[in-house]
């Protein structure tokens, strides 16, 4: 009988090491997890996804593989969300300013819009099991017809979940929701023969507001550009708190989500101290 | 049981938390002692200058403000502004303190002896001092010294008042105030370094944001009704757009400058009810509190806006790089 191949023996060790690794690590983040729960939660948190395109020219592969990377740590970031009963999340999936990018970069992110809706329509998937309803808002007109059904078709399944809420902006730009939401205050006002239009007339008929979003608490914007770039004006113009971080959002997760609970956490403590 | 020992562990965290960033703020505090930015060094090196600069007083409803600090800060950045040729300031605070006291402000302003950077052929950096004067009317007509400049308060809009200078030595730039960047052109000896441009400083509160874009929603309302017509189905951003300013005068905003009064404060970034409409593309810099020393993080007194704060947002702006959906 030969002996076994070198290689093959040798690798068994650093393949059990990894596991034992991946394990420990998967349950020191369920600790810290559960210790972060100890304290107040933000009730909405709004990520802009930024940094894809510039983590997949750090690492010399395509553009599309940064983008599918990135849909992985939306998933992972939404984990953890979950995981500590954050009861709304919003992304910024798409800017309607982005369809200036390339034809090959709006195919490949709309495949990938495509199939991550799919994904999310499976049963034992990361919004059924967490009980959390998706909402896509945006100028959705603007979409190609599949990704519009495939929208349909992930609302429709989720939309008797109660547990949390997912708003996906796609295609997105807060000018625009801000001026839908003027106009609908407009021809409410006239159905209704209402006297007046006041700030909470148009704060109701936000996107974000229709979907029974709550107030906006952690907006959180990766890759280190410190620019709001059109997104969720309103909601973020007061009692929200803002960070910027510089980590691309391909790498984002609860090493860099930990410090901005904390934080929260503390500006929390510190109102119900001074009230 | 076990929920107790999570909240033993939470305060553990947050202690050591604490700890890191105090440390963290402190260590960069005193690197940043030693290398304090001034405006007249930092300009010269700027690849691209805002058009219009927003600075956020902010303070908290458990913090103290100081109504002296603050319009200092103003006096200071209006300063600053003109020394960098920026053609458009707006300050703002929530309550509308510095609204209530524009004469407080306005004396600040006359009292501010502004140096413009007027080049003479050959030589990038010549200077004059100029006097301002800066009665709340308009001046005298017998007023006649050739470098006197007035501020001139614009007739009012809702909650937001503009200062303009009445006249001004050397206009080379008529820029569109909404238009986008201006790119500063590379000092030489031949050239100018930066045009004078007149300064326009906007007070504002927080009454100048989101009930603007209400007050634009009952004003299309009453034009509606004035017509008898139903309203316009598809109204767009251009629309709107177009009626914010109309009401307010306030243009986009390139740069926001977001400085907490309180040296102690421990908040995150917020942006404190500023304009929502126009804050779409302002490139934002957070002037942390920093404990610069220990008697200010102690009193938790407030501070006036820093000169190397200043020039450090400015860095940050002219080294931000605008995709624009891209």
């Amino acid at each position: 009988m030969s002996p076994a191949p070198q290689s093959s023996t040798s690798s068994l060790p650093v393949h059990y090491a990894r596991v034992v690794l991946a394990y420990i690590l998967l349950k020191l983040k369920l600790f810290i997890i559960w210790v972060l729960k100890a304290g107040p939660m933000p009730q909405h948190v709004a990520f802009v996804m930024d940094g894809n395109r510039r983590y997949s020219r750090r690492k010399g592969v395509e553009v599309r593989e940064g983008h599918s990377q990135g849909f992985v740590a939306l998933r992972r970031v939404l984990e953890i969300c979950f995981k500590l009963d954050i009861k709304c999340v919003t992304v910024y999936g798409f800017a309607i300013e982005n369809f200036k990018r390339s034809e090959d970069e709006i195919a490949n992110l709309m495949q990938i819009a495509k199939d991550g809706l799919n994904s999310f329509c499976e049963q034992d998937d990361l919004l059924q099991a967490n009980g959390v309803r998706l909402n896509v808002i945006g100028h959705k007109s603007l979409l190609p017809v599949d990704v519009q059904e495939a929208i349909d078709r992930a609302e429709s399944l989720t939309k008797h979940n109660s547990r949390s809420i997912l708003n996906i902006c796609f295609p997105y730009a807060s000018r625009h929701e801000m001026t839908c939401a003027i106009g609908q205050s407009v021809q409410d006002a006239v159905d209704n023969a209402s006297p007046n239009i006041t700030e909470q007339d148009v704060d109701e008929r936000l996107f974000t507001s229709q979907g029974l979003s709550p107030p906006l608490d952690v907006l959180i914007r990766s890759s280190g550009v410190k620019r709001f770039s059109d997104f969720l004006l309103w909601q973020c113009s007061e009692n929200t708190q803002v960070h910027f971080t510089p980590t691309y959002w391909p790498e984002y997760g609860l090493r860099d989500f930990g410090p901005v609970i904390l934080d929260f956490q503390r500006r929390m403590w510190s109102k119900r101290v001074h009230s | 049981m076990s929920s107790l020992a999570a909240a033993v562990l939470l305060a553990a965290v947050h202690s050591l938390y604490r700890l890191f960033c105090f440390a963290q703020h402190a260590w960069r505090s005193l690197a940043r002692r030693s290398t304090r930015l001034r405006v007249d060094t930092v300009a010269p090196t700027l690849a691209k200058i805002p058009k219009h600069v927003a600075l956020i007083l902010a303070y908290g409803k458990d913090e103290p403000w100081d109504i002296a600090v603050m319009t200092e800060s103003a006096r200071r950045a209006a300063r600053w502004c003109e020394e960098v040729a920026i053609p458009n300031l707006s300050v703002y605070d929530r309550d509308g303190l510095l609204l209530h006291d524009l004469r407080g402000l306005c004396n600040a302003l006359s009292a501010e002896r502004v140096e413009h950077v007027v080049p003479p052929s050959g030589r990038a950096h010549a200077r004059e001092r100029v006097h301002l004067q800066h009665p709340l009317t308009p001046p005298p007509s017998e007023h006649s010294e050739a470098n006197s400049r007035s501020w001139s308060p614009e007739p009012e809009r809702e909650a937001i008042i503009t200062l303009r200078r009445a006249e001004h030595p050397s206009v080379e730039d008529q820029d569109d105030v909404r238009g986008g960047l201006r790119k500063r052109r590379r000092s030489s000896h031949s050239e100018s370094v930066a045009t004078a441009v007149p300064l326009t400083i906007r007070i504002l509160s927080r009454d100048a944001g989101k009930p603007q874009l209400a007050s634009v929603a009952k004003s299309l309302l009453e034009q509606s009704r004035a017509l008898h017509q139903t309203p316009k189905q598809t109204l767009t951003v251009e629309e709107v757009d177009a009626l914010i300013f109309d009401m307010t005068g306030l243009p986009e905003i390139d740069l926001l400058v977001i400085h907490p009064l309180n040296g102690s404060s421990n908040r995150p970034l917020e942006m404190h009810g500023f304009p929502p409409w126009q804050m779409r593309l302002a490139e934002l810099y957070y002037n942390s509190p920093r404990p610069f020393s220990l008697h200010e993080w102690w009193s938790g007194a407030a501070r006036p806006l820093t000169e190397d704060a200043f020039c450090r947002a400015l860095r940050e702006f002219g080294s931000a790089e605008q995709r624009v959906g891209k």
